[in-house]
């Protein structure tokens, strides 16, 4: 390939700045992201602050963006065919910012007690997590934006304030991404990058009008989003492109290995959510030519990727083996896959057309969205099951499982009517505390109604509440049922005083319980575990009727614990299922680990497929696969055959690691010896050396061991 | 109804055959290598084993090795549960959506026609129901036996440590006599086979040994491939449990392997080793 040795280059710059980053830094946690570190002398303090260090209000944001924008460092490698990079993230320049909780400028402290007590990740504050239409922006370009805006300013009354500040707002913002367009543009050309000088010099204005161009103006808003608040969420990537590309392919302008180079550094640039593959909105496949060349540049990669192929019956068997055979060969956790039938069949349960469910795709760690068209916090709100399973543990003097059930359930309605009171009050004060000054520019409705994204601008309000630590709790309840109910080995008073002083003076019970049987080894434990999925999701659904909204919401109920397994952990003491005070809770929709003793795939496989919530939202499969001294071909094919079968039994969104046990276990102990190794922590991926001993941990523990 | 030993079902195997496959582990086999990775499956009945990192002192066993009842830690455990064939069934039944890329059930042990009745009913079972079916074999019984369960399989894996019979009647305790007629009988048998030598230094892993089995292998019209597996100590925390004392073995040096793969290649049969194609 003509590129080889860029790439070589490209790629071994990026490894130097993943060590820099965790040399600096320290560990973290996240998606790699795609950032670099700022000059170490770099200073900034920002314009427009509260006295407590934070800042709010939608002029603030703007000026803020604005002003960092324009002090933005440039970056520019001559090895690439795109500029620039980011390195701050606004939103956690404010006092105070935790990933889990937001600095909020409205006072929701009525809320907190209960928010506490059940330890609901409330999402109030939290920003992003609903996908852009990168197809306006690409038609519009910058100044086209600007355009429409400024007209849109034009046309609204000076009296109405929230419209006229979000314009002025969203000026700044354009503005800003601007003049770092602008001076990045002019230091490419200091450097003698004259190509690269004038494709950015004419994208300050203009839309893109070739391949290169068009993800390069991708890269740019990439970019000023992450700037902005993270974002993260991409699109139909071999759909965006796919007109630049046969249009400069036809006109002799470029050839494959043009547009692979391109599309490598678009994927090194940032490690947004692609989706490549999957039906139109009237299920014809929208598979060509782009989408292998696509999946070839994130091969040529080998770093943090997150593009998904979305499998239905018309997807071409070649795209899918590839996918297979990329992620069975490369070993880099990429790419994923998400099953159509179950995401388009649960997305029409809410009143949607098949048209529209097609439409909803898979552009972030557990999620799938509506580009443009959304707004749904994906990924924010989150209700712990085992805290609510602790709360009615220790209020409940049991007598049986069904009234420690009882008990749960009710704690479980209160912890949902919190939560979706939280909604509420987010989507009340969100748009003056952060707007989304960037995904409302590519978005259908914000900028031609003046409102932002969060407060009735887009066109559907489909909100996602995911339910945590679902194997947790139902291997509390068949725990319980086994030893206390059925064997009569214990009573409850056993296992509650062993729990109390989480098992300290009576390792005998917390043996007993924790080889008790357990949701994906047993027909009880299926059980509670599909009867809590089934709760959860009932009152997930009927919440919705409670929130004030000046459009109709829909709340849609998932299974996901993102990488917050060790957090959510934390705040719970010990369980009936043998689980030490806080240990991790189970992992999104996962059975536990150790669930079995064979530590079965397809056991796997069929229990997640099972406890599908069903409404077009995701409980992801977390699937770890050695497949020890098999070979790339025969390990392929069983790893279609689980991906098929995983999707046939009802699946929606599979995140896979195939891994070599002993290589993790090695890069465990010595992790910087191992400075290239790329796991799929959740639904994003990260530089295993790059993760907090707690997080590797995790990813270890994961893997699954094979019996002789 | 059939009952039958099963010491262990696997679930969802990439290892025991072609594709995704359930193994099910049978007591009972009629060869003593001292190498084995299932000891616990030489005796026709359960015996009990005990793994004392997993005993909390409870008392409750009295220390005796047979109240494996009473142990409610997994420390003192029989070797094998009685199940009835629709017990089996009712598992295998669960990883059926697996089989789609050529997997299928795989009977294994010990050696499955040590327990005839219960794997025949079991085969039967898979065959009315169009589960593909293997069995993992020693191929130590009349041919008799083999021709009952042939029918059924889809895939025949067996095993063969060593092809001179004196040799291996002092590596395994019995002579090879009946696996020698029973792999002469297989030559005309239209059925996928698949043979296995686990490579164990200084016991098989001379070239005589190899050349002999090559010399038993050629006429397999249709053997999938030979594989070859490099000896790993995975029984020893078993031979422990039952209170016996662990031989020491070693795998062949990895020039040993590769100058054995070679004399296969060259001969002309198609080779795995550890599961990868050669």
């Amino acid at each position: 390939m003509r590129y080889s040795e860029q790439i070589r280059r490209l790629r071994e710059k990026k490894l130097q700045q993943t060590e820099e980053k965790r040399r600096r830094l320290g560990a973290m946690d996240e998606d790699d992201y795609g950032w670099v570190l700022p000059p170490e002398s770099f200073k900034l303090t920002l314009p427009c602050l509260d006295a407590n260090g934070s800042f709010h209000g939608v002029r603030v944001w703007g000026t803020n963006f604005r002003y960092l924008m324009e002090h933005h460092p440039v970056y520019v490698d001559p090895d690439d065919a795109l500029v620039g990079r980011w390195m701050f993230m606004l939103s956690r320049m404010r006092a105070n910012y935790r990933l889990a909780l937001s600095p909020f400028g409205f006072d929701y402290s009525f809320l907190r007690p209960a928010q506490i007590l059940y330890d609901i990740t409330p999402g109030i504050g939290k920003d992003g997590h609903f996908a852009p239409d990168y197809a306006i922006g690409l038609k519009l370009g910058w100044g086209g934006l600007l355009s429409k805006v400024r007209t849109r300013r034009a046309e609204t009354p000076l009296s109405n304030q929230e419209r006229q500040d979000l314009c002025l707002a969203e000026e700044d913002a354009i503005l800003g991404v601007q003049d770092l367009i602008q001076r990045t543009a002019q230091e490419a050309e200091k450097q003698g990058l004259a190509e690269l000088a004038q494709i950015n010099m004419r994208l300050i204005e203009q839309p893109p009008q070739t391949m290169r161009e068009a993800c390069q103006w991708i890269a740019w808003f990439n970019i000023a989003s992450r700037v902005y608040n993270r974002d993260g969420a991409g699109g139909q990537l071999d759909v965006l492109l796919r007109p630049y590309y046969e249009r400069d392919k036809a006109a002799g302008r470029i050839d494959d290995e043009d547009a692979v180079f391109y599309l490598f550094c678009l994927l090194l640039n940032d490690t947004h959510y692609y989706q490549i593959g999957g039906p139109d909105e009237s299920g014809k496949d929208q598979t060509s030519a782009l989408s292998y060349l696509i999946l070839q540049a994130a091969r040529l990669l080998k770093s943090t990727c997150n593009i998904t192929i979305r499998v239905h019956d018309g997807l071409p068997e070649q795209l899918f083996d590839e996918g297979v055979r990329c992620l069975v060969e490369d070993r880099l956790s990429y790419p994923r896959f998400s099953g159509d039938a179950a995401l388009c069949s649960g997305f029409v349960k809410n009143g949607y057309p098949i048209e529209l469910a097609r439409k909803r795709i898979a552009l972030g760690c557990n999620w799938m969205s509506l580009p443009g068209l959304e707004y749904c916090m994906n990924d924010l709100v989150k209700v712990n099951f085992a805290k609510v399973f602790e709360v009615a543990w220790k209020e409940t003097r049991c007598e049986s499982t069904e009234a420690l059930y009882r008990a749960f359930a009710e704690h479980l309605q209160k912890a949902v009517q919190v939560t979706g009171q939280g909604i509420a009050f987010h989507l009340a004060h969100q748009w003056e505390n952060e707007p989304e000054l960037m995904l409302n520019l590519l978005s259908v409705g914000p900028i031609e109604t003046g409102l932002d994204a969060s407060h009735g601008g887009a066109q559907y309000y489909n909100l996602a509440i995911d339910g945590a630590a679902l194997a947790t709790v139902a291997d509390a309840f068949t725990a319980l049922e086994q030893r206390v109910e059925r064997e009569k080995l214990l009573t409850f008073d056993d296992v509650f005083r062993a729990t109390e002083t989480d098992f300290k003076d009576a390792p005998q019970v917390q043996r007993l319980l924790a080889q008790s049987e357990k949701y994906g080894n047993s027909e009880r434990g299926d059980a509670w575990a599909h009867r809590i999925m089934e709760n959860f999701s009932a009152m997930v659904r009927a919440e919705a009727k409670n929130i004030p909204f000046v459009k109709p919401i829909v709340l849609i109920p998932g299974l996901f614990s993102w990488a917050d397994t060790v957090r959510l952990g934390k705040s719970v003491g010990a369980m009936p299922n043998g689980r030490h005070a806080g240990e991790p809770i189970s992992q999104g929709a996962n059975p536990s680990i150790g669930f079995r003793r064979d530590g079965a795939v397809t056991a796997m496989v069929e229990a997640v497929a099972s406890v599908q919530p069903g409404y077009g939202n995701t409980a992801p499969l977390q699937l770890e696969v050695d497949f020890g001294t098999l070979d790339n071909a025969q390990a392929a094919a069983c790893l279609k055959t689980l991906i098929q079968t995983h999707f046939a039994l009802g699946g929606t969104l599979m995140n896979i690691n195939i891994v070599d046990e002993q290589k993790i276990l090695a890069a465990c102990k010595n992790p910087e010896a191992y400075p290239d190794l790329i796991v799929r922590v959740t639904g994003f991926t990260a530089y295993f050396a790059n993760l907090s001993p707690d997080f590797r941990k995790l990813v270890v523990e994961r893997v699954v061991r094979r019996a002789s | 109804m059939v009952k039958g030993w099963v010491t262990d079902i696997v679930r969802g195997s990439f290892h025991d055959g072609p594709g995704i496959r359930t193994v099910v582990f049978l007591q009972g086999c009629s060869l003593r290598c001292s190498w084995c990775h299932n000891p616990e499956t030489w005796s026709a009945r359960p015996v009990p084993l005990f793994y004392p990192d997993r005993c909390l002192g409870c008392g409750a066993c009295g220390g005796s090795a047979e109240r494996t009842d009473r142990c409610r830690f997994g420390a003192r455990v029989l070797s094998s549960n009685e199940k009835t064939a629709e017990a089996v069934m009712d598992v295998i039944r669960k990883d059926r959506p697996f089989y789609s890329t050529g997997g299928g059930v795989t009977f294994s042990g010990g050696e499955p026609c040590c327990q005839p009745d219960f794997l025949l009913a079991l085969l039967k079972q898979c065959q009315a129901e169009a589960i593909p079916a293997a069995i993992e074999t020693s191929l130590n019984y009349p041919i008799d036996m083999l021709k009952t369960v042939l029918p059924f399989l889809t895939v025949l894996m067996a095993d063969l440590k060593l092809a001179d019979s004196e040799r291996h009647r002092r590596a395994t305790g019995v002579s090879n006599e009946l696996i020698l007629k029973n792999f002469t009988a297989l030559q005309t048998v239209p059925l996928p086979i698949i043979v296995r030598t686990p490579l164990v230094a200084g016991v098989n892993d001379d070239d005589a040994n190899i050349e002999q089995t090559i010399g038993i292998l050629k006429p397999l019209k249709t053997l999938m491939y030979y594989e070859l597996l490099r000896y790993q100590p995975l029984g020893q925390e078993k031979v422990k449990a039952l209170g016996r004392t662990c031989p020491t073995f070693q795998a062949p040096s990895d020039e040993r392997v590769r100058h054995l793969c070679r004399k296969v290649r060259d001969a002309g049969l198609p080779l795995y080793m550890d599961r990868k194609k050669v």
